[in-house]
């Protein structure tokens, strides 16, 4: 059965003693220089420094040795779709109605970077914060309490429930149902069938939670305090400040007009 | 009593796949006969629900085999073996999970192809059986926590498996529903069926079974009738269970009981008779 | 408190706990008054947390040990309560501390609840109601769903909750023989009615009666009562209820 969703496998190195905040907001970094450039001359360096800054940080990168390979495929993809569907400057091949430009080629090996950056970085997050850290990083970075409750709460029970379904599917298997028969149409039907019950269940189990949690003061209105409490420290502050001029001289650059394939 | 073997395990060793290092089942052997009334005990951990998921081949031995009806199931698949061996899951919402209590029951049976006169047919019966005919068409969920537990048992008796395995027949059900429960099964068993239980309840299974299975760690420490089981002090304690309070009162005053009460009702029994002993002298 | 699936005994509790009507909603006629406070007009802030106390009224565990635990780890678990009361964060960790220490669940203050087996899920939600400091500890069911193992914990949790004698505890449960003993006074409801509120010993005197309702005496207060007519005990000085009762008060 589903134990837990989650990446996090304890280590040794910086990024586990950087203040989950200083993780997402470098996270946040990322995405925003990935996108705003499409020059893989631009891009390529970021790329290589986050993969410097993985290695550096002893990501264990194994637990999603099956996720990495699977975003290979899709960079594969990448760099071969987008030559087809963007056009500029120098043509280099033509098939049929497709001209491979040498724009094409560069803005496909751009997308292929920009890919890679924003699926592997939060997965490096992912695999250094315990969920309980990364709640309590949003939190304190501006989103409501509420919200992140609900967050915290739904990663709990969501293994719970898809426990509770594989247990249904178990137990159809017991009365007949041979899930290996049938073509793909027909066991899309058998696994559509348990959402219904899994939605009731959920909803019952919502329901409970609901009592339990309002029989410890939930709703009343006071202003909460909280248990966990992150706190900077100087590699944090190193780290933030090195951020901030990143994306400073990214901004000044685009603005100047660097960066973007014309 | 048929003394053909119905289900059997031969040195049954298995481990978790997320846990290939903790064992489950330590090279359990055992074998039980047709029409037979097992109680499986043993605390959460000792290996009973596991062991009993392989008598239908939901899990499979790392070393040993299963048979059913003197056939090894180590190639069956479970979807095969729906209609001989039957397994009622301790908890009706993880099984659970059709619109109405109708379509519940008769989704055994259309999986193996039952024609559809003779699914109606023993969906009524069922349906009779368990005392839901006005429910036939209400939604599951809306029944009580008994009344669901019920739908969990007609449907899985819907293939009408000769052997039938209930997980914890009575947990969350009250007095009443669980007696109610038991005498279903011990119905079942009158009418030929192998019954296994796998139960926490001790009063339950010094009423109603006629065998008990001890387990603990992973080995079965225990195998006998349920007054040789309630006697046996070494195996239980190693299971860290207890026999009912009627047996423990009995075995304590020797001299007002004899050796094999273990119910409630045989304890009564033998005062009364007591009392009418001194009477008459 | 015991008494037949449907007898009312949830209902009963959440409307102790203030929940019925505040949360569910519904009709409540009749009052139900906790130190003094009429819980429909009191509001759950102040049952939960009244000012001139260091404590709620009432706190109260559920059935489910699965669906009662919302949190990431044991003590986030425990803290919730309090970060939900505005408890300063210094006072917190002392509290969660005694809780745990109570619980005897000091070594799993930063487990994660699916690594927990039932017992203990129910042992935490014990200390997650504990730590609400409540005059009125309710639980309801809290050994339903467990092996005897897990049984046996709540047992002794309970037993040393009742030696203390720090506040009430009211708890639901079937198991007579290990609850009838320790409990000050048993009620049995039926159909929405107060059918026994006693001393657990003369309540099992009613044995038909509480059959007919659903509920199961202990085998050793029908084994008495059997042995009262069968002459071998004198009647009159209470039901029987544990092993040790029936051993030593029948005549050798």
């Amino acid at each position: 059965m589903a134990q837990r969703f989650d990446l996090y496998q304890p280590g040794k190195s910086y990024l586990y003693h950087l203040d989950p905040r200083t993780k997402v907001i470098a996270v946040l970094a990322v995405f925003v220089v990935s996108v705003l450039f499409t020059n893989p001359v631009f891009l390529a360096p970021v790329f290589f420094t986050v993969i410097l800054a993985l290695v550096l940080g002893r990501v264990p990168y194994q637990r999603v040795a099956i996720l990495l390979k699977s975003l290979a495929v899709l960079v594969v993809i990448s760099l071969l779709l987008w030559p087809l569907i963007y056009e500029h400057g120098t043509v280099l091949a033509t098939f049929g109605p497709f001209r491979v430009t040498q724009g094409g080629v560069l803005y496909g090996i751009g997308m292929s970077f920009r890919i890679l950056d924003m699926v592997i970085v939060p997965i490096a997050l992912f695999l250094t914060t315990p969920q309980p850290d990364f709640v309590a990083a949003l939190r304190r970075l501006g989103l409501p309490y509420k919200a992140t409750f609900a967050l915290s709460t739904s990663l709990r029970f969501l293994p719970t429930i898809v426990g509770i379904g594989e247990s249904i599917v178990e137990a159809q298997r017991a009365r007949g149902l041979d899930p290996n028969s049938g073509g793909p149409i027909r066991r899309l039907r058998s696994y559509s069938r348990i959402l219904g019950p899994l939605v009731i269940t959920a909803i019952r189990i919502a329901q409970q939670l609901s009592l339990a949690v309002e029989a410890r003061a939930f709703s009343i209105s006071r202003q909460r305090t909280y248990l966990r409490v992150l706190t900077f420290g100087r590699m944090d502050v190193g780290v933030l400040a090195g951020i901030a001029v990143l994306m400073v001289a990214a901004l000044v650059m685009r603005v100047l007009g660097f960066g973007v394939l014309a | 009593m048929n003394a053909e073997v119905a289900l059997r395990s031969v040195n049954v060793w298995y481990s978790y796949p997320s846990r290939p290092d903790s064992v489950v089942l330590a090279g359990v052997s055992a074998a039980i006969l047709k029409a037979e009334f097992v109680a499986l005990i043993g605390q959460n951990g000792s290996g009973k629900t596991t062991l009993a998921k392989h008598f239908n081949a939901l899990l499979r031995p790392q070393k040993g085999s299963v048979e059913v009806n003197g056939e090894d199931i180590g190639r069956r698949l479970t979807a095969t073996l729906a209609s001989t061996v039957g397994y009622c899951y301790q908890n009706p919402d993880h099984q659970i999970f059709a619109a109405t209590v109708a379509a519940e029951i008769e989704f055994g049976p259309r999986n193996l192809g039952v024609p559809e006169a003779e699914i109606q047919a023993r969906t009524r019966r069922l349906l009779d059986l368990v005392g839901l005919r006005d429910e036939a068409f209400s939604y599951p969920f809306s029944l009580g926590r008994g009344q669901r537990q019920k739908v969990a048992v007609a449907s899985v008796l819907a293939t009408e498996p000769q052997i039938l395995i209930v997980d914890e027949p009575t947990t969350g059900l009250d007095s009443k529903g669980g007696h109610a429960m038991m005498e279903l099964m011990r119905q079942l068993n009158q009418a030929g069926n192998t019954v296994i239980i796998i139960t926490h309840d001790m009063s339950i299974v010094a009423e109603y079974s006629e065998r008990v299975i001890c387990m603990a760690n992973g080995r079965i420490v225990a195998d006998g009738s349920p007054s040789s089981v309630f006697k046996n002090r070494a195996a239980l304690a190693e299971a860290g269970l207890r026999p009912p309070q009627a047996a423990r009162i009995a075995q304590a005053r020797p001299d007002l009981f004899s050796p094999d009460v273990i119910t409630v009702a045989a304890a009564v029994a033998e005062l009364s008779r007591r009392s009418v002993d001194r009477a008459a002298s | 408190m015991a008494g037949p699936t449907g007898a009312g005994k949830t209902t009963l509790c959440l409307a102790i706990m203030g929940l019925i009507p505040h949360v569910t909603g519904g009709e409540l006629r009749g009052r139900v008054v906790l130190a003094g406070r009429d819980t429909s007009t009191t509001s759950l802030g102040e049952l939960l947390s009244p000012n001139d106390s260091g404590g709620a009224m009432v706190a109260m565990t559920f059935q489910d040990p699965e669906s009662q635990i919302i949190g990431m780890t044991v003590e986030e678990e425990l803290a919730f309560g309090l970060e939900n009361l505005g408890v300063a964060r210094p006072e917190m960790l002392p509290r969660i501390d005694e809780v745990l220490e109570y619980v005897r669940l000091n070594h799993l203050r930063y487990a994660f609840p699916h690594t927990l087996s039932g017992g203990q899920k129910q042992r935490v939600a014990i200390a997650a109601a504990l730590v609400m400091r409540p005059r009125l500890l309710i639980l309801d069911e809290p050994t339903s769903e467990l092996d005897p193992e897990g049984r046996a914990e709540i047992f002794a949790l309970l037993d040393r909750l009742t030696q203390k004698r720090e506040f009430a505890v009211l708890v639901v449960e079937h198991a007579m023989e290990e609850l009838g003993s320790i409990a000050d006074r048993l009620v049995v409801l039926d159909s929405g009615r107060v059918v026994f509120d006693d001393d657990p010993r003369r309540v099992f005197q009613h044995i038909d009666e509480l059959r007919e309702i659903g509920v199961r005496p202990p085998d050793a207060s029908v084994m008495g009562l059997a042995a009262v007519q069968a002459g071998l005990l004198g009647g009159g000085s209470g039901a029987l209820i544990t092993d040790g009762d029936f051993v030593s008060a029948v005549g050798r």
